[in-house]
């Protein structure tokens, strides 16, 4: 393995990124996207709940809820508040109730999400109402957990948007491009090895996604609340950066022309990001979304950026894309040396 | 001249896939140390699958190719030795000439300096800073032999170096190719040109539907093959052509804008009796003799016709 071979080629896939209009916009768009839609938070509009209840009331009302809206509520009883919000804090629970007495009602709700926090209260004002048998509403009193961090609360969907995007859609065409063009050929008769030429791919792609994925952040005012926070990113993104390149040149080997290569990288590119936004519907979008590297991205994200979670609780989105990312980067190796080599 | 071949082929075969032919049929042949080896042959011929082959880009269905000894499959160390231009661009157009040779020269371990020299040698200082995308064609070329140059190989490949360029690009590169030669290197130089061939190469070798027709010096190839000619250059009268084609086979005629050329074998018995004949159907304007050329010689050994 050559470094000085490996930089030189990761050098010139930069400038060459730089000056490539194509490759601009599709960096450029995702990063003013994530800009003016954290205004909006419309990332996903869940169905499902997951909610605490606690205090001296909330027996017969969890019952009650249950009752009335088991397929849209989980319940969850806890010991005290502290105890309660701290788990909607970690995003374990989408709100509390604290029902104190009959007819009153503190609602801790996750702020993270300002159209699932409407959907929540919504449906929440509905179901009290309903129990405590009056056709005004009950008095609730609704206090915000993570308030603040409404505007990043889009940011893990923007930031797996966006690695999928420049891994798998500008990757594979500009390894095409390479292809197409015979530049690969003048590579190809220098002593750089298939697999320095790979990895160094790779690394361009990688890089270039942290790059885009770290201004994105910083623009959106995301602080790192110590180094857990700040590697368990960088991590996600790595990995996932590892597995998308690898499609992508996966998808570039084996086209003929760029235009195809981004044929089919846009054919390809919504069931691999689609499954893993949609994975919180229903428990069988979850189970197709897991077999997707999008799926252990996107989950990793929000666990770190929207509940803090320390870097122990995205064990298994990291082990996740460790699996996806060998398995891609074996693929476009074997795939590299039986295309390339065999020549049609 | 060394005694060892610094390139050998040898059974050489190469079936692409899905394709019902061959597109090499056994190929053998060698390239002396120090000489300019000519590949001639009409398109789909098989002179860039050969070159491809050489340069280690495809895989031989059968047989091999050695390069100063190595085998071409596969040999990343050979590429310290072997330059090739390619008769496409590669070149990366929206970097600069010096962004795209700095690139190569990093792949190949080449101090920097070395990319300043040969910049400043094929005439393209002034431009080294331009993006590749404009440069002209013949620019292109240069900047590609400077890319193949910047190891300063020992053999060096080309593919089709000169075609559709201007006469004055096309005498860089031949200028080139001396240089290269004088400093005892080896050159395997793909070309349709025949005229550059015979200028320039030491030896040629004819190629066609993936087989060697002819291998020789050209001096040897045009005396085994061609036939020195005596040329009668006229203005032909009415009627003229259709009568010269009446008298003289077709294939020996040809025009340029209103002129006739007639190609009469030096050895033809009655050439004299010919050349009066023809002279009755217009206005001579030039008889000349005229030397076989490698185009002949081709038409000869494949059949077919090149400029």
């Amino acid at each position: 393995m050559n470094f000085r071979r490996i930089r030189a080629i990761i050098h010139k896939d930069f400038i060459e990124a730089l000056r490539n209009k194509t490759i601009l916009i599709a960096i450029f768009l995702p990063l003013a996207a994530s800009l003016s839609l954290a205004v909006i938070d419309s990332a996903q509009r869940p169905q499902f709940f997951q909610i605490g209840i606690t205090g001296e009331a909330s027996y017969p009302m969890g019952i009650f809820l249950m009752a009335s809206a088991g397929d849209n509520l989980h319940i969850t009883p806890y010991d005290g508040v502290a105890e309660g919000t701290e788990a909607v804090k970690q995003g374990k629970a989408d709100a509390l109730i604290l029902a104190e007495s009959e007819g009153q009602f503190r609602v801790y709700a996750d702020g993270t999400n300002p159209l699932a926090y409407l959907s929540l209260k919504e449906l929440l004002e509905t179901l009290l109402s309903a129990y405590v048998g009056r056709p005004s509403e009950p008095v609730l009193e609704l206090v915000l957990v993570n308030e603040g961090q409404a505007s990043t609360s889009v940011l893990p969907l923007w930031l797996t948007i966006t690695t999928v995007m420049i891994g798998v859609m500008i990757l594979s065409g500009s390894f095409s491009e390479e292809k197409e063009k015979g530049t690969l050929d003048n590579i190809r008769i220098s002593p750089t090895a298939d697999g320095e030429i790979l990895i160094s791919k790779g690394i361009s792609g990688a890089l270039l996604i942290l790059l885009v994925s770290f201004a994105m952040l910083l623009l959106n005012g995301v602080s790192f609340h110590g180094k857990g926070m700040l590697l368990g990113c960088i991590l996600l993104l790595a990995l996932g950066a590892i597995s998308f390149t690898s499609i992508g040149l996966l998808i570039g080997l084996l086209t003929k022309t760029q235009s195809a290569a981004r044929a089919i990288s846009t054919i390809v590119y919504f069931p691999l990001i689609y499954p893993a936004m949609a994975a919180d519907i229903a428990p069988s979008t979850q189970h197709l979304a897991k077999v997707l590297p999008s799926f252990y991205l996107y989950r990793g994200l929000r666990e770190i950026l929207n509940y803090q979670s320390p870097i122990t609780t995205i064990k298994p989105d990291i082990i996740g894309l460790v699996i996806f990312a060998i398995i891609f980067f074996g693929a476009t190796l074997l795939g590299y040396r039986a295309v390339l080599h065999r020549d049609s | 001249m060394a005694d060892s071949p610094a390139i050998i082929v040898q059974d050489l075969v190469k079936r692409y896939r899905h394709a019902q032919t061959l597109a090499l049929k056994g190929l053998n042949f060698h390239v002396n140390s120090g000489e300019i080896f000519g590949y001639l042959g009409p398109n789909g011929a098989g002179k860039t699958t050969t070159i491809r082959i050489l340069a280690g880009l495809s895989r031989p269905t059968k047989g091999y190719c050695r390069v100063l000894g190595q085998d071409t499959a596969s040999n990343p160390t050979l590429y310290n030795h072997l330059g090739v231009v390619f008769e496409e661009s590669h070149l990366y157009e929206r970097l600069s000439g010096l962004e795209n040779l700095r690139f190569f020269a990093s792949l190949h371990g080449v101090p920097q300096d070395r990319v300043l020299s040969l910049l400043e040698e094929y005439g393209l200082a002034k431009a080294a800073k331009r993006p590749v995308g404009t440069y002209s064609k013949g620019m292109k070329r240069r900047l590609l032999i400077c890319r193949a140059l910047l190891h300063d190989p020992d053999v060096l490949v080309m593919d089709e170096p000169t075609s559709g360029l201007d006469p004055t690009s096309a005498g860089v590169i031949h200028r080139a190719i001396e240089a290269f030669r004088r400093q005892g290197k080896t050159i395997f130089l793909s070309t349709h040109d025949m005229a550059e061939a015979d200028a320039l190469c030491d030896r040629v070798a004819f190629i066609n539907q993936g087989q060697i027709a002819a291998l020789d010096r050209p001096s040897t190839l045009k005396r085994q093959y061609g036939q020195p000619v005596i040329v009668v250059e006229m203005q032909p009268g009415e009627h003229g052509v259709e009568a010269i084609k009446g008298v003289i086979p077709t294939a020996r005629i040809s025009w340029e804008e209103d002129l006739v050329k007639v190609s009469l074998p030096l050895d033809q018995p009655d050439l004299g009796t010919s050349i009066d004949r023809i002279r009755e159907y217009g206005e001579v304007l030039t008889i000349h003799s005229q030397e076989a050329s490698l185009g002949q010689v081709f038409q000869t050994v494949t059949g077919a016709g090149l400029h």
